[in-house]
């Protein structure tokens, strides 16, 4: 019951102080403000990019009478389908694109960001809902608990409430209990906004973990603040160190993190390319002329038995094209692996800035949850590879075993484009992302954890001050 | 019936300093006992202890009969502390302020008709009741101080120099709320400068000087000059 007495008094005063009820309102309003351009700008780009890509199959499948490998050539353009979160949670889209060029003999993969500047697209995550909901409204929290945590510090309250009879505990646990629920009722409005406008089971799903993850790091922060005010709120500069301090965690550090990531592990996309250039020089060419051609060629004739190329019942040409097309393959294969490994190296030595603030494990998060991170991309792009791989082996395929070799001007039968389906990539599932989620959701309770022993250690000291 | 407080041969040390050097004293009900002495004397630390802040190195303090160490949570119950300098929340008004600190500080809720009275009978003036406590004079302050000492029903109260930095008026007004309240069965115990508020409101002076108890007075049988002269400036010297 004496519980009920301390937050009905921190109630009161959160009531009665502007600035909490000034902070809570502008919280509330970016999020809904964040939320509703997310959703209109959202609508406009999903529409535009299905328009587009029913155009470019509707192209695609009407093009005129074509040698299959000019129609390799011609390519396809292929688009990510929208990510369950995307209105709310853009991650990394805005910074790979949602569309890749498909075509013969080369893979159009995304270039691969440094390491220092990748994080930085989830870390500023521009203006949508969920990243101003983590970093605007985790700024906020921290100092909102950080002026009710140590309101009685600052205005030297303290010694009457202790000889009044006052005990730390309550009074911390209220403080906390209070400032987590101005957080929430600020973010509430959107929250409710957003839960009717998402639409779908899985994006539901994904939007209800992410907003008790979010819910469950703004707590976090507000509990941070709560301890660090009543530690530092006597303090002259308690507020600008808490300030700094979330600075460092959420912008700087990180930052630092991401460097010493790419030194250790260094990678560029110019390596990769330089190393795939040279393996390629090794393989056979469709369109060049190799020793790996010429050896190509006397498998292939010893394999149907004939001396000449003319004397094959299949196109040289495009069996040629295919074998290019398979070892090209291989090679991408085996250096993308690579560079994904060192990618991923990168990522988990990125991991250590998740130990000096709650935030950047909390945008780690919510760009899983949402299927906006590197590794959804990823999958996308073994995709959109495995689409391409198989569109261009058929157009091969069909080439070489409907057309003679040297015969450029063969084209196949009227409907034939039309007979590919368009590419349809296999929606990313919340069970399957749960795995992505761990680290990301034990560092965030590491520091509800964290932020629970602050506030024993806050009331502790509370309790001691005034014997000191 | 048992004291509101005695204190039994403390000693409190902090390092190699004997901040309070055996000292024993008694506050009966209805007392005012006034603690003069120079800065470093030891009375702060000497209230420190009575309200259980701080732990005696040697001797018995008891509240109500009640040890401060064995049952502190007791004697904390019983015992109302008020600082040298009382700030209270400015966006209440005294009236609320008196509702909450007592509800956090007790568990318990008067009904209005009695939070006004304390607060009357504490001294503060009808107006000032509804007014924020933002807008009140350290004088008005210390009132809803002494009006939560009265509401909380506690056997002792321990005051730390509670007239530093009030006009004449202001202290007089605040000395006669304090004899009230001695009235209603509250012992006091009031560490101060102040030789002439004491020596109106208290009926004992007690003069501590290097953490001793050095004499014991009867303020109505002494002029204030020979309090200053005889004791208090040569003890300090």
């Amino acid at each position: 019951m004496r519980m009920l007495q301390y937050l009905s008094l921190e109630a009161k005063l959160a009531i009665r102080d502007r600035g909490t009820i000034l902070t809570v309102a502008v919280l509330s309003a970016i999020l809904i403000a964040a939320f509703v351009s997310g959703l209109r700008a959202d609508q406009a780009e999903t529409e535009a990019l299905k328009t587009a890509a029913e155009r470019v199959q509707a192209e695609w499948a009407a093009q005129p009478p074509k040698n299959p490998h000019m129609a390799a050539h011609y390519g396809i353009l292929v688009y990510r389908p929208p990510t369950p979160l995307q209105a709310i949670e853009p991650g990394i889209l805005p910074y790979q694109g949602a569309v890749t060029f498909l075509e013969a003999h080369q893979r159009n993969a995304p270039m691969l960001s440094p390491a220092s500047v990748r994080s930085a697209e989830t870390r500023y995550g521009g203006t949508r809902f969920s990243p101003m909901l983590q970093v605007s409204g985790g700024f906020l929290s921290l100092v909102l608990g950080f002026l009710i945590g140590s309101r009685e510090a600052r205005r030297r309250i303290a010694p009457l409430l202790k000889g009044a009879g006052v005990k730390g505990r309550p009074l911390i646990i209220a403080k906390a209990i209070t400032s987590g629920t101005l957080v929430l009722l600020a973010a509430m409005p959107s929250l409710l906004i957003a839960m009717f406008q998402i639409e779908g089971t899985d994006a539901l799903s994904r939007f209800g973990v992410l907003s008790l993850a979010s819910l469950l790091h703004l707590f976090v922060l507000a509990g941070l603040g709560v301890a660090l005010g009543q530690w530092l709120g006597s303090t002259r500069f308690g507020l600008t160190a808490v300030a700094f301090a979330w600075g460092m965690s959420v912008l700087i550090i990180p930052r630092m993190v991401d460097v010493a990531a790419e030194q250790i592990f260094p990678l560029t996309q110019r390596q990769i390319n330089e190393v795939i250039a040279a393996d390629f020089a090794e393989g056979p060419d469709g369109h060049g002329d190799t020793e790996a051609n010429v050896i190509f060629e006397q498998g292939l004739l010893a394999e149907y038995g004939v001396e000449r190329r003319e004397d094959l019942p299949v196109n040289f040409d495009a069996m040629l094209m295919q074998a290019d097309e398979e070892y090209r393959g291989g090679v991408y294969d085996v250096h993308l692996a690579e560079a994904e490994a060192v990618r991923k190296r990168q990522d988990f030595i990125k991991r250590i800035s998740w130990l000096f603030g709650p935030t950047p494990a909390m945008l780690d998060f919510s760009v899983r949850i949402a299927g906006a991170d590197a590794d959804t991309q990823y999958r996308f792009d073994e995709s959109a590879e495995a689409f391409r791989r198989d569109l261009v082996g058929r157009l091969n395929n069909h080439m070489a075993e409907n057309s003679l070799s040297g015969d450029w001007e063969w084209t196949p039968e009227d409907g034939y484009y039309a007979s590919f389906s368009a590419f349809n990539p296999p929606a990313p599932s919340l069970r399957d992302d749960l795995s992505d989620l761990l680290p990301s959701a034990a560092v965030l309770l590491f520091w509800f954890m964290t932020s629970i022993g602050a506030m024993v250690a806050s009331w502790r000291q509370f309790d001691k001050s005034l014997a000191a | 019936m048992t004291d509101p407080l005695v204190i039994s041969d403390v000693i409190k040390r902090f390092g190699h300093v004997t901040s309070v050097d055996r000292i024993s004293l008694c506050v009966p009900r209805g007392a005012i006992v006034a603690v003069l002495g120079p800065n470093g004397a030891g009375k702060s630390t000497t209230i420190k202890m009575c309200a259980g802040f701080l732990v005696p190195d040697e001797g018995t303090i008891t509240v109500d009969g009640h040890d401060t160490i064995a049952n502190g949570d007791l004697t904390r119950q019983i015992t109302t502390y008020l600082p040298e300098n009382i700030v209270l929340y400015d966006e209440l008004s005294g009236i609320e302020n008196l509702d909450h600190l007592l509800a956090i500080g007790s568990g318990e809720r008067l009904p209005r008709e009695e939070l006004e009275r304390a607060l009357l009978a504490a001294g503060l003036q009808k107006e000032a009741l509804i007014r924020r406590a933002g807008t009140y004079s350290k004088g008005m302050r210390q009132k809803v101080g002494l009006a939560l000492a009265l509401s909380r029903k506690s056997a002792l109260l321990l005051l730390d120099e509670p007239t530093s930095g009030l006009d004449p008026h202001s202290a007089a007004d605040f000395n006669k709320a304090l004899r009230n309240t001695a009235d209603s069965g509250v012992g006091i115990l009031m560490a101060t400068h102040d030789i002439w508020r004491a020596r109106e409101v208290a009926t004992q002076v007690l003069v501590m000087t290097h953490g001793k108890i050095v004499v014991t007075l009867d303020p109505a049988n002494l002029s204030a000059d020979e309090i200053e002269t005889k004791f208090f400036l040569e003890a300090s010297a």
